[in-house]
């Protein structure tokens, strides 16, 4: 069982990767590169939490319960920083960081919200 | 414009949907969620480019209103890409900075309490030397030998050697008359 939520999850990480990567490629060619770098920021977040997972279902020992909580800690501990980021960024009224910080964002709640679904049998 | 106002505003250009963002502001100011609609891309991403824009000196941005309006910074546009190229560089400013600190350093090395200490055996140095040495000689002015050599002699003891690499650096000139400075 929880090897079928973890190879869904897996799968649900190489999708998103291959779709940003493709978008960017897109926005590239389209002479969109700034855009194109967003995509990249999203690839970023999604492998760092394929990483996470791994890292997961290394520590659970096959226990779902520590593996769910573990990976739930990590999106709320990690981006916990670019919160912080995105507020000063605000407060300096800085749009380009602030875009980068959304995405990140953006991305993990994205995450958070499919790791749920995944997790609760939902997909 | 300088040459880094330029680079930045060329490199702020080259993007497609920034270019579409100053052809919108061309025809009138708008605001985020207007261009947003309007080009297609989310309103955070078109903040993102305004951003950029703003930097490079591209648009600029009032209130009015309720809202934040962005306009393009014609001026900025009217000016020809001749122009920019006709601009001093940058660098060209740093170049002569260091030349300057260059021959400074020279003076400072060769000189003491206005001294000559001693001939210097590079070309390039002994120029700076020659060149200082000139200024006491005044423009439109003709020297005898023997007044020449007096004014060299209070920065070296061989003013002969002074007096004939002054020709040769074409900082002095002579006929039957006598000597004159010559004007760069």
């Amino acid at each position: 069982m929880i090897e079928q939520k973890v190879t869904k999850l897996n799968c649900y990480f190489e999708e998103q990767i291959a779709m940003c990567e493709q978008r960017g490629k897109e926005l590239i060619a389209d002479e969109r590169s700034d855009e194109a770098s967003f995509e990249k920021v999203k690839v970023n977040v999604h492998e760092i939490f394929r990483t996470v997972l791994a890292a997961a279902v290394k520590n659970c020992k096959g226990d779902p319960n520590a593996l769910r909580s573990f990976f739930v800690q990590k999106t709320e501990q990690i981006p916990s920083n670019w919160a912080i980021a995105y507020d000063k960024a605000k407060q300096h009224n800085d749009a380009v960081k602030m875009q980068i910080e959304e995405i990140k964002l953006n991305t993990i709640n994205n995450i958070k919200e499919n790791f749920a679904k995944i997790w609760e049998g939902a997909e | 414009m300088t040459e880094s106002e330029a680079i930045r505003l060329f490199k702020c250009l080259s993007d497609k949907s920034r270019l579409q963002i100053l052809k919108s502001l061309a025809i009138e100011d708008m605001y985020v969620e207007r261009l947003a609609e309007r080009l297609g891309i989310t309103a955070p991403t078109v903040s993102f480019h305004l951003k950029k824009l703003a930097d490079a000196g591209a648009v600029t941005s009032y209130k009015s209103q309720y809202y934040m309006m962005y306009s393009l910074k014609k001026d900025v546009f009217r000016t020809s890409i001749l122009d920019i190229l006709q601009e001093e560089s940058d660098e060209a400013r740093l170049q002569a900075q260091r030349d300057a600190e260059y021959r400074q350093k020279v003076i400072d090395a060769f000189f003491e309490y206005g001294k000559l200490k001693s001939i210097p055996a590079q070309r390039k140095k002994e120029r700076i030397v020659l060149e200082v040495i000139a200024q006491a000689f005044e423009y439109d002015h003709v020297y005898t030998e023997r007044e020449v050599n007096i004014i060299i002699a209070d920065f070296h003891d061989d003013f002969c050697t002074i007096r004939r690499d002054m020709i040769g650096e074409q900082l002095l000139d002579r006929d039957s008359k006598g000597y004159w400075r010559v004007k760069l």
